[in-house]
């Protein structure tokens, strides 16, 4: 009795209640993401020197000052652009990947009971043919 | 609308599922199952590709296709349980404001146990029986209250307003409210209506704010994970790290929980003034031990996890190690430059908050050196580019900082309070756990709050909540080693009185016995004086009870009356009696105190510290005697307005000093001659006292302001004759056994005892000159014996009238 309860009220929650909450949930991992990898930061500052690491600009011309001034910046800046596109770009693949396994989970999460009953059949069946044989 | 068990029985299923396997069964299944799933499988791929074995792969595909259908049921299982078991979580917790209706699963379990008694279903369930443990309730009473015959209040008749979480809190204050053998219940064992709601908002909210860690999936956990790359865009200051120091471990409390909303307004404050665009530092000004630099700690974390203010994202925040600064630098110019260098760096990385604690004491340091940090750091104040957070002592700022003028102005100032007893129980709150865990027993809510409540009125050293802390810990450790398992506020009461000397909380019966009889017990060491001993003993018992305002010395009193009539010797029996010993009389001779430097000496100046605060932090509980008030100028008397106020003054450093734990005795012969003749013209001295009052303020002799601070006015009668006689009887009680501590045994004959009384009285001057008789005359005599070999060791010496002369008879 107490059995059929559960397993009616589970099967009421599962194609009701829980497809708001895997919702909800797909979403505080989305925004997890967003905020591990720090993408709007560093989105932001793409370009900027890593760690502020630059060459002052002197008063007065001088080439070989000039010239320091815009290697060391540029490659600063660079340096700063490799990092931060590396992390945006994992940051990104992640993103994706999490927002394309949430769509795969919703589906799956419908033919969920079937796949446990499949796996078992298919387990059993397996099992008893192999060993038999 | 629907009834509350309506609600309850949605949560039914999950219920029944968790009685049949726990939730920690549940985890355990589930692992198993996977890692079985996992490793067969993976073993049967090897069977298959290395070892060509078909059907060995396929059996093991079989078992652990099997066991993957096992953990993804129980996979959903426990997706399922979840779902009802963390429902209304985040709004009980307050982290979020969304309406929830229903009830929690707690309540909901508790309900169903047994719908048809609530009162029933909450005593007997696990959590209800930890809210009763901690209220203070005992199991006896608890199961007489089950066993009898009452008025049941059940789920079915409560109706539950739509958007409205009934949790366990809930269904506790409606027992409270609408059951009234419930009610009974706590009243009987003493337990007020506020005690019990707080037990039990302490116990539910713990509870769910364990239950919460759980959910490893929320926005509000995974938010504590730091992100990566946020300070790329800024430098690194590296001379600063190297005079910096970690502020992750310097904190012994928290006091930030989601309830201490007090906290939370600090907080946003300082985030606030951070998030300015010039001269965006912060002073934050506090008593030591009240939690400023958790407050930055508590920053500093939500920076890192991204919940503060937007534009405070990014900055580090790095405390500034001065020791080692100091340490390091010994010449004026060596520090100069470090300083100017730390703060270049800091200033070109952009995103750096200094945090320098004690900033006036910093900058005393510094100025030791000839470095005047106010001028040395002020273009670095006023920068967008770089912040500082200050904290410092309100002593401190109102005395070293405020007359920088320019300089204060750079930072806004943030003023903690210090914790008031609620507030510092909810801080206990946090802490008790732990306590609770290293020493084996349980705290009730009644000794959290015995422990702030006596933390604030018999500790002196340290603030709130701070000495709070310390004396939990105190008591934690005290019944750990007395192997008690319950702490209630009569053991926490039991370790301060023991601590401090001075008797707190219920009073036991050795001191009722004493409070009920204080005037004979004062009688003992004082003759005569019946109306003044009474009044004394009256206002003594009515502070022991707490009836007087905590935040006052003990008791104080103003002893008016000519000189040896006793007042020095109340002082000392008040002494003897509530703190054991004489030794606890501090005697401070007033007329000391009578010329221009008179408050300097008394309270210190920014070089000397003073004697009354001296002496009152080495012996904060004692009997403090002001011999000759009077003559004491009128800035000590404008002081002592104040501690017989408020039992609490500044000394010259700004510091707070404590004399709420002392009783004052403020002594003077003021008034004495129309003491002498209101008794000489024999008329009753009690209807009297307010014409000596009167009579005192319109010499000038004190202040009338001065004379309403002191609880009582205490007018000391001249001895009469028969007195004097007992008097001396007391004397010679001492000089009896003294000499017996030489060996000889002494004896004064009654006919030479009253021509000694007559001779040594004097309504004027009291008992002194009692005490130059017996000297000059008694002690005189037995010297003479003593030294012409008269008497020898182990003789007795009896001394009669015919012994003596007739002039040292003489009256």
């Amino acid at each position: 009795m107490i059995f059929t309860s559960i397993i009616s009220d589970y099967f009421r929650w599962h194609y009701g209640r829980a497809f708001g909450e895997l919702f909800h949930v797909w979403l505080n991992f989305l925004w997890f993401i967003i905020h591990f990898f720090s993408l709007p930061q560093l989105a932001r500052s793409l370009f900027s020197p890593w760690k502020r690491m630059t060459e002052e600009k002197q008063s007065g011309f001088s080439f070989e000052n000039f010239a320091a001034y815009i290697v060391v910046n540029l490659l600063s800046r660079t340096v700063g652009f490799i990092m931060r596109g590396t992390v945006i770009l994992i940051g990104l693949t992640i993103l994706i990947g999490t927002v394309v396994t949430g769509l795969i989970v919703s589906l799956f999460w419908v033919i969920a009971p079937i796949v446990i009953i499949g796996a078992l059949g298919l387990g059993v069946s397996l099992l008893i043919s192999n060993t038999i044989l | 609308m629907k009834s509350l068990l309506e609600h309850a029985v949605v949560f039914k299923s999950s219920i029944a599922l968790e009685r049949i396997t726990s939730r920690r069964v549940l985890s355990l299944l589930r692992t198993t199952f996977f890692w079985g799933w996992v490793l067969i499988g993976t073993t049967a791929l090897i069977a298959f590709s290395l070892f060509a074995k078909q059907h060995l792969a396929l059996s093991l595909l079989g078992v652990s296709l099997i066991l993957f259908s096992f953990w993804f049921e129980q996979m959903l299982l426990f997706t399922y349980h979840n779902s009802f078991y963390f429902k209304g979580i985040n709004s009980i917790i307050g982290l979020d404001d969304e309406p929830v209706s229903g009830t929690t699963y707690e309540a909901a379990r508790v309900i169903l146990s047994s719908p048809d008694d609530l009162a029933y279903a909450f005593c007997t369930s696990t959590l209800g029986s930890i809210v009763l443990l901690r209220t203070g309730v005992s199991f006896e009473a608890v199961d007489s209250f089950l066993q009898n015959s009452r008025q049941k209040v059940t789920a079915g008749e409560i109706i539950l307003p739509d958007e409205q979480l009934f949790s366990l809190i809930s269904l506790g204050t409606y027992l409270l409210t609408h059951d009234l053998a419930f009610k009974k219940l706590l009243k009987e064992s003493g337990i007020s209506s506020e005690t019990y709601i707080a037990a039990l908002t302490w116990v539910i909210l713990s509870h769910h704010q364990e239950k919460q860690l759980l959910r490893w999936w929320s926005k509000d956990l995974l938010s504590k994970t730091q992100g990566i790359g946020r300070a790329w865009t800024y430098g690194t200051a590296f001379l600063l790290q190297r005079f910096s120091r970690n502020i992750n471990t310097s904190a012994v409390f928290s006091m930030l929980t989601n309830h201490a909303p007090y906290a939370q307004e600090k907080i946003t404050e300082i985030e606030t003034i951070l998030a300015r665009n010039r001269s965006a530092n912060a002073l934050i000004v506090g008593e030591p031990g009240v939690g400023k630099i958790d407050l930055v700690m508590e920053i500093k974390r939500r920076i890192e996890t991204g919940v503060s203010l937007n534009s405070i994202t990014g900055k580090q925040i790095i405390a500034l190690d001065t020791n080692r600064l100091f340490a390091t630098h010994k010449e004026k110019n060596e520090l100069e430059y470090t300083l100017l260098t730390l703060f270049d760096e800091a200033l070109h990385s952009g995103n750096i908050v200094i945090v320098i604690e004690n900033l006036s004491t910093v900058i005393r340091e510094a100025q030791a050196l000839g470095v005047f940090i106010p001028e040395l750091l002020d273009e670095y104040l006023s920068s967008p580019l770089l912040q500082v957070v200050a904290t410092d002592t309100p002593g401190a700022y109102h005395t070293y900082l405020e007359p920088l003028g320019g300089f204060v102005r750079r930072f806004a100032e943030v003023l903690i309070e210090t914790p008031d007893t609620a507030a510092t129980v909810r801080i206990l709150e946090s802490i008790v756990p732990i306590n609770e865990m290293r020493h084996h027993t349980l705290f009730t809510y009644g000794a959290l709050e015995a422990v702030a409540t006596a933390a604030d009125r018999y500790i002196v050293e340290g603030d709130m909540p701070d000495k709070a802390v310390t004396l939990l810990t105190e008591v934690a450790s005290a019944a750990g080693r007395a192997h008690k398992e319950t702490i209630d506020s009569n053991f926490v009461y039991g370790v301060v009185s023991e601590k401090t000397g001075i008797p707190a909380g219920p009073i036991q019966d050795s001191e009722r016995d004493l409070l009920l009889h204080l005037e004979e017990k004062l009688h003992e060491q004082v003759i005569g004086q019946e109306p003044a001993l009474k009044a004394i003993a009256r206002t003594m018992r009515r502070a022991r009870v707490d009836i007087q305002s905590s935040e006052k010395p003990i008791g104080s009193f103003l002893f008016l009356g000519p000189t040896g009539v006793g007042k020095t010797e109340t002082a000392k029996a008040l002494a003897k009696t509530f703190f054991g010993t004489e030794a606890a009389m501090l005697r401070f001779d007033m007329s000391e105190y009578s010329g221009d430097d008179a408050l300097v000496r008394l309270v210190g100046d920014g070089e000397i510290s003073g004697a009354l605060p001296d002496v009152l932090r080495e012996h904060p509980y004692a009997v403090l005697l002001l011999d000759e008030f009077e003559k004491a100028t009128r800035s000590v008397h404008d002081l002592f307005l104040q501690i017989l106020d408020e039992g609490i003054f500044t000394d010259a450093r700004g510091n707070k000093v404590n004399a709420r734990n002392v009783i004052i005795i403020a002594t003077s012969n003021a008034g004495s001659k129309l003491i002498i003749k209101t008794v000489e013209q024999r008329k009753e001295l009690s209807h009297l006292t307010q014409e000596i009052i009167d009579h005192i303020i319109q010499e000038g002799i004190f202040r009338p302001e001065l004379l309403n601070r002191f609880d009582s006015t205490i007018i000391f009668e001249p001895l009469t004759l028969i007195e004097q006689g007992r008097v001396a009887k007391l004397m010679l009680s001492g000089l009896y056994e003294r000499m017996q501590e030489k060996g000889y045994e002494l004896e004064i004959a009654d006919d030479l005892l009253e021509v000694l009384v007559q001779k040594g009285y004097s309504p004027e001057f009291g008992a002194r000159p009692m005490q130059r008789v017996l000297q000059d005359v008694v002690e005189e005599k037995i010297a003479g014996k003593i030294i012409s070999g008269e008497v020898k060791k182990g003789d007795s010496i009896r001394l009669t009238k015919d012994d003596m002369t007739e002039a040292e008879l003489k009256v």
